[in-house]
């Protein structure tokens, strides 16, 4: 089969490579008819995650036709239209049994290796590094799915892919950025970075009852996309970002901050994100932690912090005594995906949200490579890469 | 509703060149500048490659003027008026240039030289142009993506009716603000 692989910083190829089978009574194999392109994927492009290994398939945001299962499977059947979330998990431990499917304690195969990195280990991911537990990845043509009855959403043929694909991610990560703020219909939200889960976060928020959303970005064409699903925009290279904050909430700062941006803010213009570059450079820390910073400043006391934007190892110069002495609570965690699919795929079908709309580009596999690099750097008004096996 | 993805007209990732040009341009003049002021005196500074002034002085001042353009083309965010100062002082060294090239060594060469970086520019120029040009029509198009069915303001609090967020997800009731238990 033909997919696209990871071999090195840069460096992702669609080339030929074997086709996956059942390792475990409990998979199914996926027969992929639309995958995307993640911004998280881009940390592994430009080489900030660790344990990767040449060859690796990547991708985590896929959908498509079951096409053989395990025969632990009960639950999905051959010919099932599924949409895969990124996070794999059993089910049945204790952690699974909370909701808290991302930090399933049996889905990732290199346990050891994780709990050296975290502490713990968290949930096996699809094509996300060896430290998530070295799963082949979803942009190909076909995808071993591992606990498949646990993790697979099934979904309905009323719907196109476009409407149902990012129900494996996006969506849901910019739904839990919303909840776990804990939105009240007094609340300002401010969201940093109008990427995917920017955008996600932005009609969640919206959804959710936020008296006024506010949108912080550079890029003109992704602020106009989160103005139209109701945010106010803030343009960091034409204005100042806590000037305006406070301009838009009478001098007290938003209530509610997402960081949607994550390890690599670019945030050129500021001091602390050249000092970052330059730590970076030489391996001091590992992510640039500009927006957490920002949003610790900007924020309301006693207000809340979501951060769904991905975060790989060490950050410096947090001001944590802001934090503290602001009495701010923050809440974090790569998405508990399964526990918002049933309930967003509700409202995808009632049409109260459609989330084809932050498509921008829609290829096949094979281009997937050209990609990236457009996605990367937000050429061509790339927000979101739909890729067709 | 609006319709899927699907049925709109997908783009097709054509990257910018613009830009990556206008950096090229860049680099050309600060080397450019800086060869220029280092070199501007004998045969290389007299052929006019640095500027068709026969005062070393003057030439070495083209060169700083270069030197300065090109910094200004490789950090501008958008590099389009600096590309336009570029074509501007180019043409007037052309002018001069091609007035007065049989009486240089090299006179010719040298023209036809600025000549050609003459026309990159225009074409980096036109390029930029085109392109911010595409970026207005993404504002406009993305502009209308809302993804809800109502504008926003219509759907604000939609889902609060039907969604009861998790406990651990949220402040629990003591800890609220007096004013919102």
């Amino acid at each position: 089969m033909k997919a696209l692989c990871w071999h090195g910083k840069k460096d992702v190829r669609y080339e030929t490579v074997p086709d996956p089978s059942i390792e475990d009574a409990g998979d199914a194999i996926i027969k992929v008819s639309s995958c995307a392109i993640c911004g998280s994927d881009l940390h592994l492009f430009d080489g900030f995650m660790p344990t990767m290994e040449a060859g690796d398939i990547l991708g985590h945001e896929f959908m498509g036709e079951v096409v053989e299962v395990g025969a632990d499977a009960k639950r999905l059947k051959v010919g099932d239209r599924v949409v895969v979330p990124f996070t794999i998990c059993c089910g049945e431990c204790e952690q699974c049994r909370r909701g808290n499917f991302s930090v399933c304690e049996r889905s990732n195969r290199n346990k050891s290796m994780a709990e050296k990195a975290f502490g713990h280990s968290t949930a096996g991911l699809f094509g996300y590094s060896h430290l998530t537990g070295g799963y082949a990845g979803g942009q190909a043509d076909y995808v071993r799915v591992p606990h498949a009855d646990v993790t697979s959403v099934v979904v309905p043929d009323g719907l196109t892919d476009e409407q149902v694909l990012f129900l494996g991610d996006i969506f849901p990560t910019g739904w839990q950025a919303a909840v776990q703020c804990d939105i009240q219909a007094t609340d300002t939200v401010a969201i940093w970075g109008a990427g995917p889960v920017g955008q996600f976060a932005v009609r969640s928020a919206i959804l959710l009852g936020a008296r006024q959303v506010i949108m912080i970005d550079r890029v003109p064409e992704r602020l106009a996309m989160a103005e139209a699903g109701g945010a106010i925009a803030i343009n960091f290279d034409d204005e100042s970002v806590l000037d305006r904050l406070k301009d838009l909430t009478n001098g007290k700062g938003p209530e509610k901050c997402i960081d949607a941006v994550g390890l690599e803010a670019h945030a050129t213009g500021s001091i602390d994100s050249v000092i970052d570059r330059a730590k970076q450079a030489v391996m001091l820390e590992s992510d640039r932690p500009h927006v957490l910073r920002e949003m610790i400043y900007a924020c309301r006391p006693a207000g809340t912090l979501s951060v769904p934007g991905v975060y790989g190892g060490l950050i410096d110069k947090l001001p944590f005594g802001a934090l503290m002495n602001k009495g701010l609570t923050l809440r974090t965690g790569q998405t508990h995906v399964n526990r918002w699919t049933d309930d967003l795929l509700r409202r995808i079908e009632e049409g109260q949200i459609d989330p084809s709309f932050v498509i921008t580009h829609s290829v096949g596999l094979d281009a997937g490579p050209e990609m990236y690099k457009t996605f990367r750097d937000k050429e061509d008004g790339c927000i979101k890469v739909v890729l067709k096996p | 509703m609006m319709p899927p993805a699907s049925t709109r007209t997908p783009r097709t990732g054509a990257p910018p060149r613009g830009v990556p040009l206008a950096r090229a341009l860049g680099w050309f003049n600060v080397g450019l500048g800086v060869a220029a002021m280092l070199m501007s005196r004998g045969a290389v500074g007299a052929s006019g490659a640095f500027g068709h002034s026969g005062d070393v002085s003057a030439r070495r001042w083209a060169g700083v003027r270069k030197f300065a353009t090109g910094v200004g083309l490789l950090l501008a965010r958008d590099p389009t008026p600096w590309v336009w100062m570029r074509i501007a002082a180019d043409s007037v060294d052309l002018a001069a240039l091609a007035s007065t090239a049989a009486e240089r060594p090299r006179g010719r060469a040298a023209t036809c030289a600025v000549a050609g970086i003459l026309a990159v520019e225009l074409k980096c120029a036109a390029t930029l142009m085109a392109e911010r040009d595409a970026s207005r029509e993404r504002v406009l198009e993305y502009g209308e993506r809302r993804g809800l069915p109502l504008p926003a303001s219509e759907m604000r609090g939609a889902a609060r009716d039907d969604f009861i967020p998790p406990a651990d997800m949220v402040t629990p009731l003591a800890l609220r603000p007096y004013g919102l238990h």
